[in-house]
């Protein structure tokens, strides 16, 4: 499987574009995606790029609260058995795109970022369009990954807060549930 | 020659000679080497007009692993990303 595929020409960007140059406004700027419309880029009906950036995977996940909660004190090393299993689905959901939450994990290792990489779909900027020709690019996230990336963005932003059922009520369902569940078994 | 324009002098040759500053991903500056002509006649005595351009310069980065280094272990990065949830995993495949 192959997740990038080369992109050299800046005038063929579009949606999965992997791109360098702009300017987060940080002391050093990460590498972006663009998140723009493809239809849009391509009839020039953008008046603004839409990109986010893209960081380490491992700095991402080793940083976090849930790995920090699944490992040893320590570290991953000094971790139980248990505890290295946990990490490792916990990783396998991301490769293989299980779950759908604020990151989208992509393999660069086969373009010059040559890392294994995140998309921070907290991490928004748009930029006028006429930025694209001081931008330099690097990989293209390939078909239909890239749809997918766009379909997990969407799902993420349009997440919609609802009550939750009171933690005595959910141990209440799902004593019901585990009853039905074992009769289900006889 | 005073003292004053030797110091100028100096000043001058070492900016004449140094290369662009080079970090990854950034703007840098000075880039004097091809911009060198001179400041002041009287002053430093040369036959030719000048002033040292400072001149923003893109250099093309290749040293993404580096750079990133710097990325994540700043305090910026840390703030935004260390002990911070994942995120509300909504399950799409087993």
């Amino acid at each position: 499987m192959e997740w990038t595929t080369p992109f050299n020409d800046i005038n063929q960007l579009t949606q999965g574009s992997i791109i360098d140059g702009i300017n987060w406004g940080d002391e050093d700027n990460p590498v972006s995606i663009v998140l723009s419309n493809a239809c849009d880029l391509e009839h020039e009906h953008a008046s603004y790029l839409i990109v986010a950036a893209l960081y380490p995977a491992s700095a991402i996940i080793g940083n976090s609260r849930e790995y920090k909660g699944m490992t040893h004190q320590n570290g991953f090393s000094a971790s139980s058995k248990k505890q290295k299993n946990a990490v490792e689905n916990k990783l396998s959901d991301y490769i293989h795109h299980r779950t759908i939450n604020r990151y989208y994990f992509i393999d660069c290792t086969a373009s010059d970022l040559d890392m294994l990489m995140m998309v921070d779909f907290q991490r928004i900027l748009s930029l006028p369009i006429d930025i694209k020709n001081s931008l330099r690019p690097i990989a293209q996230l390939n078909t239909p990954l890239k749809e997918q990336m766009m379909m997990q963005f969407v799902s993420y932003t349009s997440r919609i807060p609802t009550d939750r059922v009171s933690q005595e009520d959910e141990q209440v369902i799902k004593n019901k549930l585990l009853e039905e569940i074992i009769e289900f078994e006889k | 020659m005073n003292s004053k324009t030797s110091l100028y002098i100096v000043a001058l040759s070492i900016l004449s000679t140094t290369p662009a500053i080079q970090r990854d991903g950034e703007y840098n500056r000075p880039q004097t080497a091809n911009s060198l002509t001179c400041i002041n006649q009287r002053m430093t005595q040369m036959n030719f007009c000048s002033s040292v351009s400072f001149v923003e310069q893109y250099v093309p980065v290749t040293d993404y692993k580096n750079r990133y280094k710097r990325i994540v272990s700043s305090a910026k990065f840390k703030a935004a990303y260390r002990n911070r949830s994942l995120g509300e995993s909504i399950l799409i495949e087993d």
